[in-house]
């Protein structure tokens, strides 16, 4: 008693998976109290306005509606979504643009904890929505129109052409936008490459950058090639990416 | 019906004067001009025109008829009349066959074009828009070139913000270099919904301004007019509210008495919501009675309807909640059968809580399940046009796929069958590891080490379509390999992961699982008939001048002697391992400058014992 009781509610189409997912909740997370489960997105809608949960943990890969269409019935998302998927690369990318966290089967134990630990912290309603809402986009469009990011601060939302290259730094990622501003990201530049691999405007020049092929100013042959971007950027391009990074340009 | 004109603004009157002259003398581009004028101030008066002009039989000039019938389509778009629009449209495409002078025609194809963006047939709409620019070679007119890319900028607006744009300014150069200001305030305000859809607020505002103000030099209050409904939905979204609705008074002020009431109706509807949005609920419903007053006078059920549902959320917030139900429920009946699913969903949801708060429940639940269907037929239509989409990607990217070459192809394919050879071997190793802990009945351990698993599968299954991986990929893929193996060795077996600081393992790539199989066979060959200590070493080089990673792999097991004597009785047994990985790198080496290459090292003391073996794997990176 006194310990403020967290409403769960677990949505998969596997009863094994929600038994099991209950019986770690049970063990390693006791302030969670799985009010109902639900094996589709239909009864989910009905039992989170039955219910007000918490926290729905939710299985990305249903059959039916996916777990992603469970947020076409709520405009105004008011209870965290632990995402929960076991391999499907579509969703993966949809949690690197939105920057979302998510659970992978088997589930780890100690990632649950985490989970429902962050869960707990008080964050922004309307930047949550706006992650959740660059979820909803990625199932519709092809290319990022914005990415989410998360920086030392804050969660930050980027146009995706306002980007003019991404910089390489260790397990970090520079992004330099068309406004002269840098902002670095505890991401490394691979994952930037999988985030942005559907957008047509970006390429990665270099093992070290990712240029946005709209802010290209100019190509020089000397020393090897280098690509000169907006913002009296020059960056070098690798051997292999030559002839590519010219069919691109001529197709953009 | 002729309206009287009270706002001085508008000069429609004196130009329909205007206009019987060069009727009468046969000057019909002058004509013209004054009706493109009258469209611009008095849509009442251009309609009272255009019916004249159309019924008066002793005018020949069927060229002009067309383009006169033009405007009355035009009128009908702006209206959002689609059907009206397209039997008009029509009709002048079939006539303007027997015309010689093409820019009728031109002007028709483009606004089929622009009609068909509005029923979504972008594929027609596109192929109509290409056409139009074919023939303005023939006709050169500056004017119709100017629509043309203004369509250009509306055809890529929402999909390419710089096709878009570069439309515009294409449209916008043109306008100045023939000083044509009308058409340079027209592309001025594209710039503004450009930017809006940018979400370049201010930018947006300003574009809108520099239009606004040519417009008023021209006197031409219906441009005014569309441009301050532009700018109330900046202000709007900037939440300056105030502004916003002095935006649309104004709008509305110049948009009296023209024939423009469809849109004062909209202007109307938009100031309730803001009213209703900022819970000024009386306000709100004095606008909206407005709004249903002049929707019922056009005759226009749609907006009517819209009205209704809108002054129904106005009563449930005064607290009339029986009353909003009653308006709500007529707003959905009155919209029958042109009401789209999307709509009447959010009709739905909000009238479901309305008959739980007065405690009619029966309502409220069908109301709900209502709902519930109708979102679910919406969700389910969205998915179809989802997996269109997914399908149409496919086959274009399985076409440009087919057009690479041959041989690389041929190379590839091989490569990803001797990975697939060589993961079975991976896979059913590691899961022998974690079988055991399974028995040791730790389930918090089991669990730990059953996720390492997953996610090393997750990794292989990840990277085996792939041409490279990050070093770190396939660095983290042998960390969770050999803490696997270091489960099943127990306590004896230690390994480590090294490298120099010059390697950044984030940026330089490899072929995917390229280092695993000699860990592997350090392990299985190596470590797994060693008595006490075990341990496997692995350390990364980067050799900057050569563009080459070098990985030297050590482990103090019984040596390759050793272990080809122990394996000697087992067929074939280590043959698989090292003469795929020996195919793979001839393979590799089709395609490279520097070469994949391995060689071992057997270590031995004076005595010629065993001390444990060494590979050296170099791989050429790209660039």
């Amino acid at each position: 008693m006194g310990k403020e009781q967290i409403r769960a509610i677990i949505v998969d189409d596997e009863e094994k998976a929600r038994n099991m997912l209950q019986m770690l909740l049970d063990e390693h997370c006791p302030d969670v109290n799985v009010v109902t489960h639900c094996k589709n997105v239909p009864e989910a809608v009905t039992a989170i306005n039955a219910h007000q949960p918490d926290i729905v943990f939710l299985d990305v890969d249903m059959p039916g509606y996916s777990g992603f269409q469970l947020l076409d019935f709520f405009p105004e998302v008011n209870f965290d979504i632990v995402f929960t998927t076991a391999f499907s690369e579509y969703a993966l990318n949809a949690f690197r643009v939105s920057a979302l966290d998510f659970l992978l089967k088997p589930i780890d134990i100690d990632e649950l904890i985490q989970a429902v630990a962050k869960s707990k912290q008080k964050k922004s309603p309307e930047i949550y929505n706006r992650q959740l809402h660059l979820i909803r986009e990625s199932q519709q469009k092809k290319a990022p129109e914005t990415i989410a990011v998360y920086t030392i601060e804050a969660v930050e939302f980027i146009r995706t052409e306002e980007i003019v290259l991404l910089e390489a730094d260790r397990a970090y990622t520079k992004i330099m936008l068309l406004s002269g501003n840098i902002i670095l990201v505890s991401k490394n530049i691979k994952d930037f490459e999988e985030t942005l691999s559907s957008h047509p405007h970006f390429f990665r020049s270099h093992r070290s950058y990712i240029i946005n092929l709209k802010h290209v100013l100019r190509y020089s042959k000397a020393d090897g090639g280098a690509i000169e971007m907006k913002l009296q950027k020059e960056v070098p391009i690798s051997k292999d990416a030559k002839s590519i990074f010219i069919s691109k340009m001529e197709s953009i | 019906m002729v309206m009287p004109n009270h706002l001085s603004l508008a000069k429609g009157p004196e130009t329909l004067s205007e206009l019987d002259t060069p009727l009468k003398q046969g000057d019909y581009v002058h004509a013209l001009k004054l009706l493109t004028k009258l469209s611009h101030q008095h849509i009442g008066l251009l309609q009272g025109a255009i019916q004249k002009i159309v019924a008066d039989e002793s005018m020949v000039d069927n060229t002009f008829k067309l383009r006169v019938l033009l405007f009355q389509s035009e009128q009908k778009l702006n209206e959002q009349l689609i059907d009206e629009a397209a039997s008009i449209i029509e009709s002048v495409i079939a006539q303007s066959e027997y015309v010689p002078e093409k820019t009728v025609l031109v002007l028709a194809l483009l606004q089929k074009a622009v009609l068909n963006l509005y029923r979504n047939n972008a594929n027609e709409s596109i192929q109509l828009f290409h056409a139009c620019e074919q023939m303005l070679e023939s006709i050169n007119d500056v004017e119709v070139e100017i629509q043309i890319a203004i369509y250009g900028y509306h055809f890529f607006s929402e999909s390419d913000s710089h096709k878009a744009a570069e439309y515009v300014y294409r449209a916008l150069d043109l306008a100045k270099q023939h000083q044509l200001v009308y058409w340079e305030a027209y592309s001025l305000l594209h710039l503004g919904t450009l930017n809006t859809l940018l979400n370049n607020n201010a930018v947006a505002l300003d574009y809108y301004a520099e239009s606004f103000a040519l417009l008023s030099q021209l006197q031409l209050n219906i441009p005014m007019a569309d441009n301050l409904m532009c700018q109330f939905n900046i202000y709007t979204r900037m939440q300056d509210y105030d502004t916003a609705i002095t935006s649309l008074e104004q709008a509305i002020q110049l948009g009296q008495h023209c024939g423009w009431d469809h849109k004062i109706a909209i202007c109307y509807g938009n100031i309730s919501t803001l009213y209703l949005r900022q819970s000024n609920f009386e306000a709100a419903k004095i606008v909206a009675e407005k709004d249903i007053a002049l929707s019922r006078q056009l005759n226009n059920a749609y907006n009517i309807g819209v009205a209704m549902f809108r002054l129904g959320r106005i009563e449930a917030g005064l607290g009339n909640i029986a009353k909003a139900i009653e308006l709500i429920n007529e707003s959905i009946s009155i919209r029958k059968n042109i009401i789209s699913n999307t709509q009447l969903s959010h009709v739905y949801q909000i009238l479901f809580p309305l008959y739980a708060q007065v405690g009619d429940f029966k309502s409220a639940f069908e109301t709900q399940s209502n709902f519930m269907k109708l979102k679910f037929e919406i969700v389910d239509a969205e998915k179809t046009k989802e997996s269109e989409a997914l399908r149409a990607k496919y086959e274009a990217e399985k076409r440009e796929a087919e057009l690479k070459e041959a041989r690389l192809q041929h190379t590839e394919s091989e490569l990803k069958a001797l990975k697939a050879q060589m993961n079975p071997h991976f896979i059913f190793n590691a899961l022998n590891s974690i079988q055991e802990i399974f028995f040791l009945g730790d389930k918090r351990l089991a669990n730990k080490h059953l996720s390492r698993f997953s996610q090393l599968m997750r990794s292989i299954l990840k990277s085996s379509g792939k041409k490279t991986i990050s070093l770190q990929e396939e660095l983290t893929m042998l960390e969770e390999y050999l803490s696997l193996e270091a489960l099943r060795f127990g306590d004896t077996f230690s390994y480590s992961i090294t490298m120099d600081d010059n390697v950044d393992p984030y940026t330089l790539d490899v072929p995917p699982m390229i280092i695993q199989p000699f860990v592997e066979n350090a392990v299985k060959h190596g470590l797994l008939h060693k008595e006490g200590e075990q341990c496997i070493q692995l350390h990364v080089k980067f050799n900057e001048s050569r563009n080459i990673i070098e990985v030297a792999l050590f482990d103090n097991g019984v040596g390759r002697k050793a272990s080809a004597e122990i394996n000697k009785h087992r067929q074939s047994h280590e043959s698989f391992s090292t003469s795929a990985t020996q195919k793979r790198f001839e393979i590799l080496n089709q395609s490279t400058v520097e070469l994949f290459s391995f060689d071992y090292e057997d270590m031995e003391d004076e005595n010629g014992l065993s001390l444990g073996t060494r590979v050296h794997i170099v791989l050429p990176i790209e660039n």
